[in-house]
């Protein structure tokens, strides 16, 4: 075991080359239309030093729209890349498209919301494996349908899913920041009761890279503990769980692209590389 | 001759599952409602053994029907794939059944972990190595995806091998630092405790597992032991969406449920991580079969059950011939008894099971656990004075009788075997 391996900050994460050092990103006002997008990594912590096992492993890009002043749209596109074998290639995907409509209040909790999912196999779509969920949460109640058929969710307010907390934490780290306590709609499928988001102002630092940043932690069931990092104009560069990360990266979604394409493995980002 | 049955089978699978790493067996450490249902409604047996307690070995096992030291697969580095000569489940079931084979998620059947190429199975979703995190929710969904628009017109056998909680391995890699204070507000009330054999040591062997972690504080052992938990319940999460669909969609009573892992998990036993070990927390695991409004919810505390019974099981539910050189048995004729109210398990005396490359091996009875290792180190436990297998009998005089009845069922079962031309014989005490 390597020695050094501690759980990951973006400033391991620059160090294992999977930020770049000179890293930057556009700032924006949390609350007007803006498009993020992150770079999905891992790296099973075999080692600093051209590690095989680290790799880029998806996107994940948010569109945030003001409806009026109490709403929003979001609008997610994830994709996850299959890996067949410890070199590629990469032939499965799985990806998912969502349209949601959020309350502009501490969580972004989702009012109504349409997510496709769609599974990929040597570059088709496998028509044949539709998975559509739709839904509202109106009087405090859910109703949720997948592929047509209502389904039952015993899930309560508060409540938000991933992809919101991704654009409700730099309005959060803009205003005050208390401890949130709810329920967690993983994907929009799965019910993850018992979470809390509280800032962890023990592992803020200030990074040689990336300035000053906060961090705030979720933790609770099914979930082992995600740190967020926001830097000192309130924006979310970084996402780290164990040994996965997002990071933000304009290009996330073309390098998926140039992966599906070449069916090469990207492991580290190039300026890094050419050192 | 083709045989059409109408009975769907699930078979799903976690990785890495410690035996008792669930609420339904009395774990307070985690919630686990989904497979608490699996445990609650159908016949769970708690004395059900991995044949070969690491991923790909075991996986090899569950799908040629065949022992380790027959199909060839005695570690991860093997990837030649079981043996060409011998049936393999999915082939098997399209030859001898009108049955629709599915596959989603880990495969590792002595080949690559993930692949989009399985004899005899439709792979709708592969997955990423090691990072069951993500690609669970995108396994189940692929899964759910298939149930959801499941016509019935075609029985099918969905195969669905989820990743978690085998993630740990990745919490125990990236927790290389002694813990002195414990992270993200936790407190020690928190942490479940140490086991009682954390400290637990006995003679070496060369196969014995060596203590792990040095570095490790007594945080750092609970922290981990809190974290597998949370993978537990990832797992289960998506073990919930998947059961959703049967029940959405009216399958859930026309399905035949077998749920397992392909081994266990050290959670600290004998300052131990991870497995591939005789020990109980590794080789033991979870194991399941549901068809709601047929076979009585029961836990099974006697009947000995080994990973090598999920191929005979499956093709005997689909009406398929067992093939001779499956080493296992069908437990079918267990649970029809069980419906019947003549209770009738399967008449075995012992189960065993393969460690270590091929350098060890485990004889499970019905009371007594018998481990011998290549370089001869024998290790004799009674199970049920101590479960916790703390007190090696080997040297004791009132059980030479048992030991020596236990050495020859082992010498008779390896006699018994079709070696894999590839591997040494093991020496025989």
């Amino acid at each position: 075991m390597d020695p050094n391996i501690q759980p990951l900050t973006p400033d391991i994460l620059a160090r294992m080359r999977a930020a770049l050092p000179s890293l930057s990103w556009p700032k924006v006002d949390p609350e007007s239309s803006w498009r993020k997008s992150y770079r999905i990594w891992e790296s099973v912590g075999m080692g600093w030093n051209d590690n095989l096992q680290s790799r880029v492993l998806g996107s994940l890009v948010l569109e945030r729209s003001p409806i009026d002043s109490s709403r929003f749209k979001l609008k997610v596109r994830s994709q996850l890349l299959m890996i067949h074998n410890p070199d590629g290639p990469y032939g499965g995907l799985r990806e998912i498209e969502a349209d949601l409509e959020c309350e502009l209040d501490a969580l972004a909790t989702p009012r109504r919301w349409r997510v496709v999912n769609r599974f990929h196999r040597h570059g088709q779509v496998m028509e044949h494996l539709p998975l559509l969920i739709e839904g509202r949460f109106e009087d405090g109640l859910i109703s949720s349908s997948i592929n047509g058929r209502p389904q039952a969710l015993e899930i309560a307010a508060p409540w938000s899913n991933e992809w919101c907390l991704f654009e409700a934490l730099p309005r959060m780290a803009a205003g005050d920041p208390t401890e949130q306590r709810f329920q967690q709609l993983h994907q929009m499928r799965s019910a993850l009761p018992d979470q809390r988001l509280f800032r962890r102002a023990e592992a803020d630092y200030v990074s040689s890279h990336y300035g000053p940043l906060r961090c705030f932690s979720q933790t609770g069931y099914a979930n082992l503990p995600i740190d967020y990092w926001v830097d000192d104009k309130g924006d979310l560069p970084f996402v780290t769980n164990l040994h996965t990360a997002y990071i933000i990266d304009d290009q996330a979604e073309a390098k998926i692209e140039r992966i599906l394409k070449d069916k090469v493995m990207l492991q580290f980002e190039k300026e890094e590389l050419a050192q | 001759m083709k045989k059409g049955m109408q009975r769907n089978i699930l078979f799903l699978s976690t990785d890495e599952h410690h035996f008792q790493a669930m609420s339904a067996v009395g774990c307070p450490y985690v919630k686990t409602p989904h497979m608490d249902w699996l445990m609650r409604n159908g016949v769970a047996f708690s004395k059900s053994y991995s044949p070969n307690p690491v991923c790909g070995p075991a996986r090899a096992c569950w799908f040629s029907g065949s022992t380790s030291s027959e199909n060839g697969i005695i570690n991860n580095q093997k990837k030649s794939g079981t043996r060409a000569d011998r049936p393999k489940m999915g082939t098997w079931l399209e030859r001898h059944t009108d049955y629709r084979r599915v596959f989603a998620g880990k495969w590792h059947a002595g080949e690559h972990p993930f692949s989009y190429a399985i004899d005899g199975f439709d792979v709708i979703l592969s997955g990423v190595n090691r990072n069951g995190m993500l690609s669970d929710a995108a396994i189940a969904a692929a899964s759910e995806a298939f149930i959801r628009q499941h016509d019935g017109s075609q029985p099918y056998l969905l195969v669905t091998c989820l990743q978690q909680p085998h993630d740990i391995c990745e919490s125990i890699r990236m927790d290389s630092q002694p813990m002195r204070e414990l992270p993200y507000g936790l407190e020690e009330k928190d942490l479940p405790p140490l086991p009682e054999n954390f400290d637990y040591r006995h003679k070496e062997s060369a196969a014995f597992p060596k203590p792990q972690n040095a570095q490790w504080t007594e945080l750092n052992w609970r922290y981990y032991l809190w974290s597998y938990y949370r993978h537990v319940e990832m797992v289960d999460a998506q073990i919930g969406n998947i059961l959703g669909a049967l029940r959405d969609t009216g399958q859930i009573e026309n399905t035949l449920i077998l749920f397992t892992s392909d081994h266990g998990e050290a959670l600290a036993c004998r300052r131990a991580t991870q497995k591939n070990t005789a020990f109980d927390e590794s080789a033991r695991v979870p194991f399941s079969l549901c068809l709601p409004g047929e076979i009585p919810a029961f836990y099974d505390e006697e009947t000995l059950v080994s990973g090598l019974d999920i191929m005979p099981t499956i093709l005997d539910y689909a009406g398929a011939p067992i093939p001779p050189s499956c080493s296992g048995l069908s437990l079918k004729p267990h649970m029809d008894s069980l419906i019947s109210g003549a209770p009738q398990p399967p008449d075995r005396p012992f189960i065993v099971t393969e460690v270590q490359s091929n350098t060890g091996r485990m004889l499970r009875s019905s009371q007594y656990k018998y481990v011998r290792y290549d370089d001869d180190s024998e290790l004799l436990f009674d199970m049920d004075a101590d479960p916790l297998e703390m007190n090696d009998l080997t040297e004791d005089p009132q059980h030479f009788d048992t030991l020596v009845r236990h050495r020859a069922w082992l010498r008779e079962w390896e006699n018994a075997r079709d070696r894999h031309p590839d591997l040494e014989a093991f020496p025989c005490k």
